[in-house]
């Protein structure tokens, strides 16, 4: 769906939309006058929904905040005006955020407030898989999780006013399967937004210290109770599954499910192929619990046994075991399984949810169970022999020639002066040099880390163990900064190369702090929220760092980068080389939307001859995936064979290669000048003139 | 009352795998005898040469595809196929068809583009021991699974007929319509297709070529 048609009125109609699309269309039915975020999978694209609905609106702002604390932090700041406002970020987002989560929740909300976080159990995009329901032990946020994408746009004005209701922030669980998912929504009514919104002094109950937290921690608490205890918010939220013959037969009661989310949708698949028809309590608010609600389920249907399908961690199960073991609320004692059959890790799908209810009922569809055997043999057999594709830099990406310049000074360098490298990872493209052929990574945990466990480990590793710590533009503002000033201060030993592309580039190239204005002016229309751009290296040049330890380079001239390597990397003490080079993505995409308004223009082919004796640098070192390699057809014969070189030639696939970015890495890093440049010259549609260039 | 009919497509960054599912998703919207969409797709490596895969899934009216089960409308919310369950798979390559082999059986029909794109570490020395299989093991492997395995090199044909490879998913999509007439109507799916790519698109002329591709005589 075009984005504009996302946020017309057109109450009613039925649209097919992605969960993400159905966050962005929620937040804008409801009235929210205020929405920030850090992008992160697999909740980016709700942002740059917003980001461009919010372009020429008085009434709508949106904002890149430079990490998820101040996101927050801003969301907080409008609900406390009175107006409504969600932040969204991915699950590890939240840990940046924590401390002021742990708080605020005492002194409340005035504005309705949403919390939508996307989970990533099966790591899909992330560095960990953490259950973020378990944050609800520690803050007693209310936590309500949709099923569906319809649900995905409902449960955002439902939880608006649940936090209106009860004063509370409300925490929205997703998964990444959900976000992504394409599903058909109804849409419907707009609201209209408040501009202007009045904070209303309080001190009693937004300045918490001593008892002033203590009283508000317990009004909080008992404001969470009261919800828990609240039977229309259950029936609300939580759904049962009542399936038409339960009324009739009864046959197969003695057994329920509880589930969430889009667990919910693989529990159901999985009742439609064994036939059968068990209760199924869908739980949409997932904390607080109703207790007595959860005893009426069980005891309506006159349960003996009680399943519970989640992913990651057994939440929902821990709080039906206490309900119905310790406490004691049913009366009776209940068979409760569910982790000790479905495991705590990865994405959970609708043949795991077959295996789990086998087991506890009386199906006569064990053919079932034998395909699904016979066929994960086959697949044992076949899947571990495949190569996998592993992700690597974009074709025309500025980071490839300073990892190809890098990897040569460093062997250089280890030769020559017989030092050993360590190379300190953080969250960003530049991650991607795990892979071949550069192979350039030493750890990576979350962001900032990369700098921030450099300035332990280099002061006390031996001497010849020399630290390059890798950080992108965007990560150092969001958590780089506080380590790197920390590095400064020590003159702690590492080499730190920051990779200033001007985006957030692995997430779909945001804005960020220290995006420059004029790449968001003009051509790219969408981006004009931005009023200052953060210059990073005024900012470098003012914490302290020594004028000769701060290098500042482009990306594509690799004999120059290389010498900046040589020269730096045997230096004592902090040295920051910046790389400022545009993402190669976004600027292409910038310079085809001005060519289209220009008349002539030039185009450029490298082509690889045939006469190439297959030295691998371009392939081995450099990298590149424009360039692939097709199998040479002798006659009508054709070999099948891809592990003799003399069966197949390199070709470079022209729709991969980016020649209006890239100045030709391969044909500079090409020994034996076997890659050829051919510019041709268009004019209004016709062909003027060409010429070949070796 | 209804089933459901289970669309897989699968293959490399670039080949249009999240643009076809878009188009299928949209034609099972207009459809009447559709009752329900949903679908999914992987992300984030789309740019960078990895695994893609896409879903369509349609809960269709019993009057054209009956079967035993019965389906409630606002039962069909797993946008992930079951194990063993694709109806259609559109592999756009390869290697990338015989890695979602999960899903292949004896009620799916496989469409696979021959042309290859080889892993980076196939190329490279990385990974010795994993060649990438020959295209005869791979059509072995899917004609003892699949109901029907049709494989071609899509790439080729585009290239002879339109000049350019990127026709190639549109003229596979054609070859799966044809395949499945109960389930696709020809003249919705190119409206569907004008639609997406415009009034003189060869796309157009791509799905037509497909739809005609093979003889069913």
């Amino acid at each position: 769906m075009n984005i504009a048609d996302l946020f017309q009125d057109s109450e009613g109609k039925k649209v097919l939309i992605s969960g993400n699309e159905a966050f962005a269309r929620g937040i804008f039915e409801a009235g929210v006058r205020f929405a920030a975020s850090y992008p992160g999978t697999p909740l980016s694209e709700v942002g740059d929904y917003l980001h461009v609905f919010s372009k020429n609106r008085e009434d709508f702002t949106f904002d890149y905040a430079v990490n998820e604390k101040v996101a927050l932090e801003s969301c907080v700041g409008v609900s406390w005006a009175g107006l409504r406002s969600v932040v969204m970020f991915k699950h590890l987002g939240l840990n940046v955020a924590a401390d002021p989560l742990h708080t605020f929740p005492y002194s409340g909300v005035n504005g309705g407030m949403l919390i939508l976080c996307g989970g990533d159990p099966g790591i899909l995009s992330s560095t960990n898989a953490q259950d973020n329901r378990l944050y609800a032990l520690h803050t007693k946020i209310p936590i309500i999780e949709p099923s569906t994408v319809q649900e995905c746009k409902d449960f955002i004005k439902e939880g608006l006013r649940l936090s209106e209701l009860y004063k509370v922030p409300i925490y929205v669980h997703v998964t990444s399967r959900l976000c992504h998912s394409h599903g058909i929504v109804t849409l419907g009514k707009v609201n209209t937004i408040e501009k202007t919104g009045k904070f209303q002094k309080n001190p009693d109950r937004y300045v918490n210290t001593l008892n002033r937290a203590l009283s508000n921690q317990s009004n909080y608490f008992q404001t969470i109770g009261e919800l828990a205890k609240n039977k229309k918010m259950f029936h609300l939220f939580n759904k049962i599954k009542d399936w038409a013959s339960i009324k009739e037969e009864n046959t197969f009661c003695d057994v329920g499910i509880i589930t969430s989310g889009i667990c919910y949708s693989f529990v159901i698949q999985a009742c439609r192929r064994l036939d059968i028809n068990p209760p199924i309590l869908k739980l949409g608010l997932i904390f607080p619990i109703n207790r007595n609600e959860i005893c009426t389920f069980a005891n309506n249907y006159n349960l003996k046994k009680l399943l519970v399908v989640e992913e990651l961690e057994p939440f929902i199960e821990t709080v039906s075991k206490r309900t119905f073991c310790n406490y004691c609320d049913a009366k009776r004692d209940l068979e409760i399984h569910g982790k000790d059959f479905i495991p705590k890790t990865g994405e959970l799908t609708t043949d795991i949810v077959i295996r789990f209810l086998i087991n506890h009922f009386d199906t006569k569809r064990e053919d079932l169970i034998e395909d699904i055997e016979l066929k994960e043999k086959i697949l044992k057999e076949i899947l571990p022999s495949l190569p996998i594709r592993e992700p690597t830099f974009c074709p025309g990406c500025q980071y490839r020639p300073v990892f190809y310049s890098l990897k040569k000074a460093v062997e250089k360098l280890s030769e020559r002066e017989g030092y050993e490298f360590i190379y300190a990872g953080d969250i960003g493209c530049y991650t991607l040099s795990e892979s071949y052929p550069y192979q350039m990574l030493d750890w990576v945990v979350c962001m900032g880390a990369g700098i921030g466990i450099a300035n332990g480990m280099a002061r006390v590793v031996a001497k010849n163990q020399k630290l390059i710590v890798f950080i992108g533009d965007s990560t150092l503002f969001h958590t780089g900064l506080q380590p790197l000033i920390n590095a400064i201060k020590n003159n702690t030993e590492m080499t730190i190369i920051i990779f200033n592309n001007y985006w957030t580039s692995m997430t779909g190239q945001q804005e960020h702090a220290g995006t420059p204005l004029s790449l968001m002016q003009g051509q790219v229309a969408k981006r004009e929220s931005q009023k200052t751009e953060i210059n990073m290296i005024k900012l470098l040049e003012n914490i302290g760092l020594e004028e000769k330890n701060l290098i500042i380079s482009g990306a594509y001239n690799m004999e120059h980068l290389e010498k900046i390597f040589l020269d730096t990397l045997p230096k004592t003490g902090t040295k920051v080389i910046v790389i400022n080079e545009e993402c190669a993505i976004e600027k292409s995409r910038r310079l085809n939307m001005l060519e289209k308004q220009e008349s002539g223009k030039e185009q450029i082919y490298y082509n690889i001859l045939d006469s190439c004796v297959k030295c691998n640098e371009c392939i081995e070192y450099l990298g590149c995936p424009a360039i692939n390699i097709e199998i040479v057809k002798k006659g009508d014969e054709q070999s099948d064979d891809s592990s003799k070189p003399e069966s197949y030639k390199y070709f470079i696939n022209q729709s991969a290669c980016m020649p209006n970015i890239c100045p030709g890495l391969c044909k500079a890093v090409c020994k034996d000048n076997m890659i050829k440049k051919t510019i041709i010259k268009t004019n209004n549609h016709k062909l003027s003139s060409s010429k070949g260039e070796e | 009352m209804g089933d459901i009919y289970n669309i897989l497509l699968t293959g490399v960054g670039g080949q249009g795998i999240v643009l076809l599912g878009n188009i299928l998703r949209e034609y099972g919207m207009r459809f009447p005898l559709i009752q329900n969409v949903v679908g999914t797709e992987t992300r984030g490596v789309s740019q960078r040469e990895g695994s893609v895969l896409a879903t369509a899934r349609y809960l269709i009216d019993s009057k054209i595809y009956s079967l035993d089960q019965n389906f409630e409308v606002e039962e069909l919310i797993s946008p992930l196929i079951p194990i063993n369950e694709a109806h259609l798979v559109m592999g756009l390559e390869p290697l990338e068809t015989i890695r979602n082999l999960r899903y292949i059986s004896e009620r799916t029909v496989v469409i696979m583009n021959t042309h290859r794109n080889y892993p980076r570490n196939v190329i490279l020395k990385a990974e010795k021991t994993k060649k990438y299989p020959s295209l005869g093991y791979i059509i072995e492997i899917l004609d003892q699974l699949a109901r029907r395995t049709i494989s071609l090199d899509f790439n080729e044909l585009a290239k002879t007929k339109f000049d350019e490879a990127i026709y190639s998913n549109v003229i596979l999509l054609g070859v799966g319509a044809r395949e499945f007439q109960e389930v696709f109507n020809k003249n919705l799916m190119l409206t569907v297709i004008k639609d997406f790519f415009g009034e003189d698109s060869l796309n157009l002329d791509a799905f037509n070529l497909g739809y005609s591709l093979i003889n069913y005589d």
